[in-house]
């Protein structure tokens, strides 16, 4: 299992400095840039435009530019000693050896060109949003999802199984942006005004979330905070929850319809076992094994959140980090947000794969 | 496409011609080129670092890039006369070959010096010795494509036309004794297997009676027709690396046939018996070389099958078919039957439509099956017509030797012994060779000439039909037959039952593989040389009869019937093995 | 002796203490999507206390079907029991049984043993863990009295150091040892009728003879009795007393097994019998039987077989024929050859037969 897990690892560095080429270069081929915002802005000098370029390091080349971002040269040496860091040794080194502090491979993402805040910063405090509302939606959308499959698989072609089979391509047809929108007229615009419409907390009676005053309140109100961001979650959640419990819940039917076709499910039913010991003990817990990859795969989501779900409800988390990023053509903030993505990408594959050798002993590492 | 047989003819011997074969390019020139593909990924790699470097030091992109060209090129250059010259097997090949590379080397190593030393100035002494260090690095690397090169030269210098005549093989005692003294001609292999003979079986001591065997007149000896086997197997070897670790390095290796000798005659259903995993699938393929051996020769009528070019193994693959077990995965369920069966005669150079489809139909009316089904598709018949079509897919090609591969396993016995009539009777119409493959006993009793038996990768005896059934010299073999279940109630018996399974082919026992589970060695108070050493396989007298056993002479009906009268009512299940 | 009469209920030498199973008129039928499919069409037999009994023939000829009947492990639908078959079991017609109550009655009574070890295993549990589960199930022991019997079972059917093997998962097992756990889960509740089915198909023939012969010997020791579902005459004649042929859903021969394997008396037994390769018959062609069998949703109006027969006249083509008695009070063959006035045709039929067993060239001018 070690060495499988240590395989893994090292098969991941080489795909991860890919991805950073790959992002870095999708980004280029972007059109517009940093500068793009004022471009068209006639009070704009030339040589305000480039200062801000020599202040951002747009002036050097492109490779260059890369090396810094990653933390391969150093951005105060000259000649060789671009590629060697203060402490004399190559400058991608971790920072204990090479003393360097600047570039991705010593942790430091850069600064945002909007705000001046380190991206690091920014990417944590939206961070923790998503979680709550990531997460939620996940854990729910998961146990329903299972237990809807389950259900269906078991009573096959019933009534139940029907109607989650016309629920399932309901929720997969309706797109996010619409159930959002029909949801937050229903619930906090003209019909029931009993839900708030978006954000995260009640800018009314709370300071802004994540800020320090917001925590100080948290710490003397905490259950009325928590009842307030609850309350905020609830139509975002049910979003996500409709939509993707469709895809998921097919899923798992499909895979417990298959082990129920098992031969080793009827020699349990031949060993006289009980119908609720049969389908549970032995034909779910062969069914969840591709579930559970999927699942691993899932995983991400917690970070990444949901784009458009996000943004309708103007939770303050990644998705909408990373739309009013590339509205405000952010740079820093965008790449910094893509790199960690595809860092949970590739772990929770391989959070997947290891989970999978885990509850199935036929898997050997 | 020569010997046109169309429906029941038989084929006429196809003159003795032996066409040269050319040979592939051998391992090290396979590798030489490979390692020039990788020297061209170096070349890219110290693009990159020289893009930097001398952007760094130059602060133009475009210049520093202009600067590569020549490196790409040179790359480049290396591959693409490696590529297209090695092939092409003319002796001044290797110079062109081995000297561009080198040429092409040193000259990027200096034009790399000019672009530190003259061209980028603006480089400090310690860029201008990384970046040599560098590019000398590129010609060390060219240094073992270049060794490889030179290690086949052979090959370059016209060895790489290789062919065997007939007479050659096994030309000492020769198989056949038809064939006269044996001839002259240097024995290019160690002779291995004598074919039955006209005299009498001198029997070992101690003949046995398996059940009740009918006694038979022990001569079977028949004409062989032309000169020597049409397949010589000599000590062929395929052995399956299993990878694992964190470098996914090689950690064992499956030895699925471990040195194998075997002729096999004109005119002759040889037979290979075995239990799943013994390897007698791995061979039948890997004498038709679907799957290249590990080491060892395969002749077929007179041609050595190793490395042989693809153009120049065409028309041996024609004469080489093979019929597969499965009547249903072996068919691809989306082509047409026409299709299915013309395949093979397409990439025999049968171009006109009209001329195949006329192929298929007859090769179809030759099983047994409508002309007009060629537009079906596989799942539109059933079980048994499927394995017809696979028969009148290896028939359309008019071979002389066919693989049947397990190819009534899979079927029902009413319509098993419909198929086994059809091989029969096609290999009496159109005078063909089995390689017969089959784990059930009875099927190749009745079907073959001679037998070969396989436990663990080897072949543990070989002798013809009425030799192994009726005196099996090895235990496997005396355990083998015991095995079968008799569907005549009247010769009920006592068998001698085997204990545990048969042993993982990554770890055959040490000495005789059949050691952990032989009766016999347990009989004889487990003599030591059964644990210490491999028994060679030899001949038992004259008789063609071989025997890879050291005791095979205590075999006797005695010995045989007190194991079986010995054999625990309940076997255990495994010997232990940990 | 024992495999009896078509019409059950009728005169037995038997009381009704010996018998264990009585099977009488079972119809399976399959609603698929291209109609219906009789898989098992009327199959009537009995079967003794501790007596093994053999249900031959090829794929699609319902005798997995009658299994899986008997153990009412068909999903209904698709399937369907039809209306007047009977099962009965020491007692109780298994079909009119409750969900519950005939839950109690596999594993328990009834235990079957199935062809692929490997994939009637659950590959994610431990052996001994679903053989444990079995006996906790109807013995309702305790977790450590039933691991006891777990390592007991699988000594006793021959598996080296149970302790060991029992914790391992079943793809760490050989096949051969996968089928002796089967066997051993099997037998863990002691039942009183195991049924087999092609428990050694996929079993390489060394494996094979040490499974028969446990098998032998574990229903000797035990003496449970024994369904052998088989399509290997061979396996036939080793392991049991009497043997019931089926074709396309129907018996249609049954007795014991020295008479149906030595002097079948229906034309489709005979040519299985025939096409066996063995010995005499090298050198020459297998006598064959011609075609296929016939579809499921294209069978032949009269006698099922008739496409197919050598012996087969006009009224093979009209009527089906009965499961009748033959010369011999305890053997049933399904033809209108032992009907009245076709003595000259049995006669002929038999003969044919008989040379057909003999035929065969010599060895030695073969090719």
């Amino acid at each position: 299992m070690m060495k499988f897990v240590t395989r893994r690892v090292l098969q991941a560095i080489p795909v991860l400095l890919g991805v950073t080429v790959v992002v870095y270069a999708i980004l280029l081929a972007a059109p517009g840039g940093p500068e793009a915002k004022f471009a068209q802005n006639p009070r704009i000098t030339q040589a305000q435009k480039d200062s801000f370029r020599k202040a951002w390091g747009l002036d050097q080349p492109i490779p260059i530019q890369y090396g810094r971002w990653m933390g391969i040269l150093n951005p105060s040496g000259e000649g060789l000693g671009v590629l060697i860091g203060p402490a004399g040794l190559p400058n991608f080194l971790p920072t204990p050896l090479s003393g360097a502090t600047n570039g991705v491979l010593h942790g430091d993402f850069g600064y945002s060109i909007d705000s001046g805040e380190p991206v690091s910063n920014r990417i944590i405090r939206a961070a923790l949003p998503t979680f709550i509302l990531a997460g939620t939606a996940l854990v729910l959308w998961i146990v329903v999802a299972i237990v809807l499959g389950v259900y269906a698989a078991i009573h096959r072609y019933s009534l139940f199984d029907q109607g989650a089979t016309v629920f399932a391509y309901v929720g997969y047809a309706m797109p996010t942006f619409w159930l959002g929108i029909m949801l937050i007229f229903a619930f906090s615009g003209p019909g029931l005004n009993i839900l708030p419409a978006g954000g995260m907390t009640e800018t009314r009676i709370s300071p802004p979330f994540g800020s320090p005053e917001y925590w100080v309140y948290f710490g003397s109100n905490t259950p009325q905070a928590l009842g307030d961001i609850a309350k905020h979650l609830v139509l975002p959640v049910i979003t996500l929850v409709v939509v993707n419990i469709a895809g998921d819940s097919r899923f798992v039917r499909a895979s417990m319809l298959e082990s129920l076709g098992q031969d080793y499910v009827r020699t349990a039913r031949a060993k006289g076992l009980p119908a609720r010991t049969v389908n549970f003990k032995h034909a779910l817990r062969n069914a969840l094994l591709p579930v559970v990859t999927n699942i691993g795969l899932e995983i991400p989501f917690l970070f990444t959140g949901a784009i458009v779900t996000e943004t309708i409800f103007s939770w303050p988390g990644i998705g909408k980090l990373t739309i009013d990023a590339t509205r405000d053509f952010d740079y820093p903030i965008l790449m910094g947000v893509l790199l960690v993505t595809s860092v949970m990408v590739v772990l929770a594959n391989l959070l997947a794969d290891i989970l999978y050798g885990v509850i199935d002993p036929r898997i050997k590492y | 496409m020569t010997s046109g047989a169309t429906t029941g003819v038989p084929v006429p011997a196809e003159p003795a011609v032996r066409r040269r074969l050319r040979r592939r390019p051998p391992e090290p020139v396979r590798r030489a080129l490979g390692q020039y593909v990788a020297l061209v990924g170096y070349y890219l790699l110290i693009a990159v670092v020289l893009l930097l470097v001398t952007v760094l030091g130059v602060k133009g992109a475009a210049d520093a890039s202009a600067r590569l060209v020549p490196f790409l090129l040179a790359a480049a250059g290396v591959v693409f006369v490696g590529r297209r010259v090695i092939p092409t097997r003319q002796r001044w090949a290797l110079a062109v070959a081995v000297g561009s590379s080198l040429a092409v080397q040193l000259a990027c190593y200096y034009i790399l010096v000019q672009v530190v030393g003259g061209g980028a100035t603006e480089l400090d002494g310690n860029s201008a010795f990384f970046s040599v260090v560098l590019a000398a690095v590129g010609p060390i690397l060219a240094l073992p494509a270049m060794l490889n090169l030179l290690r086949a030269r052979r090959w370059f210098n016209g060895e790489r036309e290789r062919q065997i005549r007939a007479d050659e093989i096994g030309a000492r005692p020769i198989a056949d004794p038809l064939m006269g003294p044996a001839r002259a001609a240097t024995a290019a292999l160690p002779a291995p297997t004598a074919a039955p003979t006209d005299r009498p079986v001198a029997a070992p001591s101690g003949t046995i009676e398996i059940g009740a065997i009918v006694p038979l007149p022990a001569s079977a000896a028949r004409d062989r027709s032309a000169a020597g086997p049409l397949l010589a197997v000599r000590d062929l070897r395929k052995h399956f690396p299993i990878h694992g670790g964190v470098l996914r390095r090689q950690i064992g290796t499956v030895y699925a046939v471990d040195g194998v000798t075997f002729d096999v005659m004109r005119g002759e259903t040889f037979s290979l018996v075995g239990e799943s995993g013994c390897g007698k699938t791995t061979l039948g393929r890997t004498v038709l070389q679907l799957t290249p051996p590990t080491s060892g020769r395969v002749v077929f009528d007179g041609y050595e099958l190793e490395d042989v070019e693809p153009n120049d193994m065409r028309p041996l693959r024609r004469r080489m078919q093979i019929i597969f077990q499965d009547p249903f995965g072996s068919l691809n369920p989306r082509m047409p039957i026409s299709d299915i069966i013309g395949e093979g005669l397409l990439s025999q150079g049968l171009t006109d439509r009209q001329a195949r489809d006329k192929k298929v139909e007859d090769s179809l009316e030759i099983v047994g099956l409508r002309r007009e089904y060629t537009r079906r598709y596989p799942h539109e018949f059933s079980g048994g017509q499927r394995q017809r079509i696979g028969v009148a897919r290896a028939l359309a090609l008019s071979p002389d030797f066919i693989v049947a591969d397990e190819p009534v396993s899979a079927l029902d016995v009413s319509i098993q012994s419909q198929v086994l009539n059809l091989l029969y009777d096609l290999k009496r119409d159109l005078n063909l060779t089995y390689l017969f493959i089959s784990h059930n006993l009875s099927v190749i009793q009745y079907f073959s000439d001679r037998v070969g038996v396989m436990y663990l990768g080897k072949l543990v005896e070989i002798g013809t039909v009425e030799q192994l059934y009726r005196n099996p010299r090895h235990p496997y073999t005396v355990a083998l037959l015991s095995a079968i279940p008799e569907a005549d109630p009247r010769r009920r018996r006592k068998r001698l039952i085997l204990k545990g399974d048969l042993p993982s082919p990554a770890a055959p026992p040490a000495g005789c593989r059949f050691h952990t589970r032989c009766w016999l060695r347990e009989r004889l108070g487990n003599p030591e040389n059964c644990v210490t050493q491999e028994p060679e396989v030899r001949s038992l007298g004259d008789t063609g009869h071989q025997v890879a056993c050291h005791w095979t002479e205590e075999i006797s009906q005695t010995t045989v019937s007190e194991a079986a009268a010995e054999s625990p009512a309940i076997v255990a299940a495994a010997v232990e093995d940990e | 002796m024992t495999a009896a009469a078509a019409t059950t209920g009728a005169s037995t030498p038997h009381s009704d203490g010996d018998r264990l199973l009585d099977v009488r008129n079972m119809q399976t039928r399959f609603h698929v999507m291209d109609g219906v499919v009789p898989a098992v069409d009327g199959v009537s037999f009995t079967l003794d206390r501790g007596r093994t009994l053999g249900i031959v023939g090829e794929s699609g000829s319902g005798k997995s079907v009658t299994a899986l009947t008997i153990m009412r492990l068909l999903d209904i639908p698709p399937a369907e029991i039809g209306a007047g078959s009977e099962a009965w079991f020491d007692g109780r017609d298994l079909l009119a049984l409750s969900e519950s109550e005939m839950r109690k009655v596999r594993g328990k009574d009834i235990a079957m043993i199935f062809q692929e070890p490997l994939t009637s295993l659950n590959p994610v549990f431990t052996v001994g863990a679903q053989i444990a589960e079995q006996v906790q199930t109807h013995l309702h022991v305790r977790a450590r009295e039933a691991w006891s019997r777990v390592v007991e079972m699988l000594r006793l059917v021959g598996i080296p150091s149970p302790e060991r093997r029992a914790k391992q998962y079943p793809h760490e097992l050989s096949g051969g040892m996968r089928q002796r756990v089967m066997i051993a889960m099997a037998l863990s509740c002691e039942p009183k009728l195991l049924i087999a089915d092609e428990p050694t198909t996929a079993l390489d023939v060394t494996v094979q003879a040490q499974i028969l012969e446990l098998l032998k010997t574990i229903q000797q020791r035990t003496g449970s009795a024994l369904i052998m579902i088989t399509h290997d005459l061979g396996v036939i004649a080793e392991t049991v007393d009497d043997v019931i042929v089926m074709y396309a859903g129907q018996v249609v021969e049954q007795g014991s097994v020295a008479d149906v394997l030595l002097e079948p008396r229906m034309p489709y037994t005979m040519g299985l019998i025939e096409s066996i390769p063995t010995v005499e018959k090298r050198g020459g062609r297998l006598s064959a039987i011609s075609g296929v069998v016939p579809s499921p949703f294209h069978l032949p109006p009269a006698c099922r077989f008739e496409p197919r027969c050598p012996y087969a006249w006009d009224t093979c083509r009209d009527r089906m024929p009965d499961l009748s008695v033959t010369r011999d009070a305890e053997r049933h063959a399904r033809c209108h050859l032992h009907v009245a006035g076709a003595a000259s045709r049995l006669e002929a039929a038999v003969s044919q037969h008989r040379q057909n067993m003999r035929v065969g060239r010599q060895l030695t001018d073969s090719v």
